[in-house]
């Protein structure tokens, strides 16, 4: 294990900013921290660079304990959310600012300097400053700066939220491509969904200082593992039901539905009559004329289209079930068959449905419960 | 095609600022115009830089200009070796204390010069003006306190205009310590408001004559009023010196503020 957090806590007077994180990434792994504002993350990242002191827990690197060494001795390249290049540096001064503290002679310096350049590709723009340089081009030099001293670990904090749509793109994917090409463990923190599913290998989900989920990009969207990464990552239909072994009774008004239950193929240790939540993604839903109903159709419920929004791709249908409204996503070149205020049937597959208990107490999605529905779907695959 | 009209006011609006401003010129313009034609009729019936070349023949007139300006120098680079780490840590790590400090550094404005050098004179009397150049040293710490006003407010200004925050924690990732992070990236992205500082500074100590003049030493206020007590036209030559030497300070500020940060 290369990097390691171990029961890991931040807290700022009564206000706990990191509870009990634990984290373990291997060499040369990928790993995006994601998370809504104030959630811990980058909190997580400052401990582990040295800016932010932990009020409980260790952090390991290669084995060693380095949570009270200095910032400045940690070995750790760092890419910053805002600009942070030296105004009166030029961009080549800038990458040989690390090299110069590591007492290296002038040639060997220019050499990596013109290496890390190239690898970000900037190899003529050595000798500018700064401001001759646009926001994207900064955070390259930035990156450069951090990866020429051979950092053991590299932290991103948001590096491309400054940045317009278009360059954000482009330069997280030549993150991602300078990151495998020198082997280098990363730590990525970002509120981007879209960002830390393209790149990493990796993701752990985040909300409230806690980690919510950890798994690759493919098994956070699809299993999550509470309504809380269901909900953050991609859009997700959460219809509140009674669990009743293998399908659950949901709440809707039952003169609306066909059926008023739910197959499910998911396997549950949930006792017969909890209380849980269905989760579905808006483009697992079909959308049906009541002529279009056949037999591999299952799980069959009647609504109403009140709104469509494009979005480029796919349209939006947003449907009144019950009392419900259910987002349904229809690639746009089938969608001009459907329009507001049409009685539809929709669709939902029993293997896209995902199942979660809710606490009876809190109205919340139960921990427990959800772990145990976790460990059985980890154990079932 | 319409023509937008003039805003109704604006007319007169612009006559007034025209007459305040020349009337405000005139105020400054006139006295110093009077004080140059003075220190020009030093000879009868004649213009001529007499009195300045009795002012630049004169050896007491580079002593006390040349004591001025290295005391002047030594109390920037204090000042700023004061000024600089505190006005460093406040923005890093105690924003709360800005008031306080900002406080602190006003403080020249309330307490006037004459209880300064009072309060210095009754405190280091029989320690360190027993000393031979301890009247030197306790006149360049004054004149470090005189120009705290002017030295916090455009160090702190300063690094508010640079993300003081970030380019300390992307030294410090890079392996910077505090010395190298204070010397090589929080200073030099300080120099304008450092010469705007030290300029400033310099023109305060040039002309100062309280503090020089109760600690008796040789500084060039106490020989402007020396020269003012004995000769006629001089004093209006020297003033006029002076007053460039002043307005030089600040120009060389201002011409080297439009550079690069």
């Amino acid at each position: 294990m290369h990097l390691t957090l171990t029961h890991l806590c931040k807290s700022y007077g009564s206000v706990m900013a990191v509870q009990e994180v634990n984290l373990s990434i291997q060499t040369g792994e990928f790993i995006s921290l994601l998370g809504p504002s104030g959630c811990g993350k980058t909190t997580i990242l400052r401990m582990i660079a040295g800016f932010e002191q932990p009020t409980g827990g260790t952090i390991s690197l290669a084995g060693q304990d380095i949570t009270r060494i200095p910032a400045n001795r940690r070995n750790m390249g760092m890419v910053f959310q805002s600009y942070s290049l030296f105004p009166h540096m030029t961009a080549a001064d800038n990458i040989a600012f690390g090299l110069h503290l590591r007492k290296q002679n002038k040639g060997q310096q220019r050499q990596r300097v013109d290496e890390m350049l190239e690898l970000v590709g900037l190899g003529t723009m050595g000798d500018r400053y700064p401001h001759q340089l646009s926001g994207g081009q900064q955070q390259r030099v930035a990156l450069a700066r951090a990866l020429a001293f051979s950092p053991q670990v590299l932290l991103l904090d948001e590096p491309l939220s400054a940045l317009d749509a278009k360059v954000r793109v482009q330069l997280r994917n030549e993150i991602r491509r300078i990151q495998q090409q020198l082997g280098i463990t990363t730590l990525f923190v970002t509120h981007d969904q879209e960002e830390a599913l393209c790149i990493s290998d990796r993701v752990v989900v985040m909300s409230q200082g806690r980690i919510e989920q950890e798994g690759t990009p493919e098994a956070i969207y699809l299993t999550p593992h509470t309504a809380f990464t269901a909900s953050f990552i991609g859009a997700t239909n959460q219809i509140p039901g009674l669990w009743l072994e293998e399908k659950v009774q949901v709440d809707t008004h039952p003169q609306t539905s066909l059926a008023d239950e739910f197959l499910l193929t998911q396997p549950t240790e949930l006792a017969a009559g909890s209380r849980v939540v269905v989760l579905i993604r808006p483009e697992s839903i079909t959308v049906l004329s009541r002529e279009a109903i056949a037999p591999q159709h299952t799980n069959l419920m009647s609504g109403l289209i009140t709104s469509r929004t494009f979005l480029g791709s796919t349209v939006r249908l947003s449907v009144l079930v019950g009392e419900f409204y259910l987002n349904v996503d229809v690639p746009t070149d089938q969608a001009e068959q459907f329009a507001s205020g049409q009685l539809v049937q929709l669709s939902f597959p029993p293997d896209q449905c995902r199942v979660l208990a809710i606490d009876p107490l809190t109205q919340v999605v139960s921990q427990s419960a959800v772990e145990r529905v976790a460990e059985t779907t980890e154990n079932s695959l | 095609m319409t023509r937008q009209m003039p805003h109704q006011g604006t007319v007169p609006q612009q006559g007034w600022s025209w007459l305040w401003l020349t009337l405000g010129s005139l105020y400054f313009v006139i006295p110093l115009l009077a004080t140059v034609d003075f220190s020009l009729r030093a000879k009868k019936d004649e213009l001529g830089f007499t009195a300045y070349a009795n002012i630049f023949n004169d050896p007491k007139f580079f002593e006390s200009f040349t004591f001025s300006a290295l005391t002047g120098v030594a109390a920037i680079a204090l000042s700023m070796l004061l000024i600089v780490p505190t006005a460093y840590w406040v923005q890093l790590r105690l924003p709360r204390l800005r008031p306080v400090i900002e406080l602190i550094t006003l403080l020249p404005f309330v307490v006037p010069a004459v209880v300064l050098v009072f309060g210095l004179i009754r405190t280091y009397s029989t320690t360190l003006l027993n000393n031979r150049s301890g009247g030197w040293i306790l006149l360049t710490a004054a004149y470090v306190i005189l120009s705290f006003p002017y030295m916090y407010r455009a160090v702190d200004t300063g690094m508010r205009a640079v993300n003081v925050q970030t380019l300390t924690e992307a030294a410090q990732s890079l392996g910077a310590n505090w010395g190298t992070i204070i010397w090589r990236v929080i200073f030099p992205n300080l120099r304008v408001a450092l010469l705007n500082g030290a300029f400033i500074t310099f023109a305060i100590v040039m002309g100062e004559f309280t503090i020089a003049a109760l600690l008796a030493q040789p500084a060039f206020g106490p020989y402007m009023n020396l020269l003012a007590s004995s000769k006629v036209y001089e004093p209006s030559a020297l003033a006029v010196v002076s007053f460039a030497l002043t307005w030089g300070a600040i120009g060389i500020a201002q011409i080297l503020g439009r550079g690069k940060r």
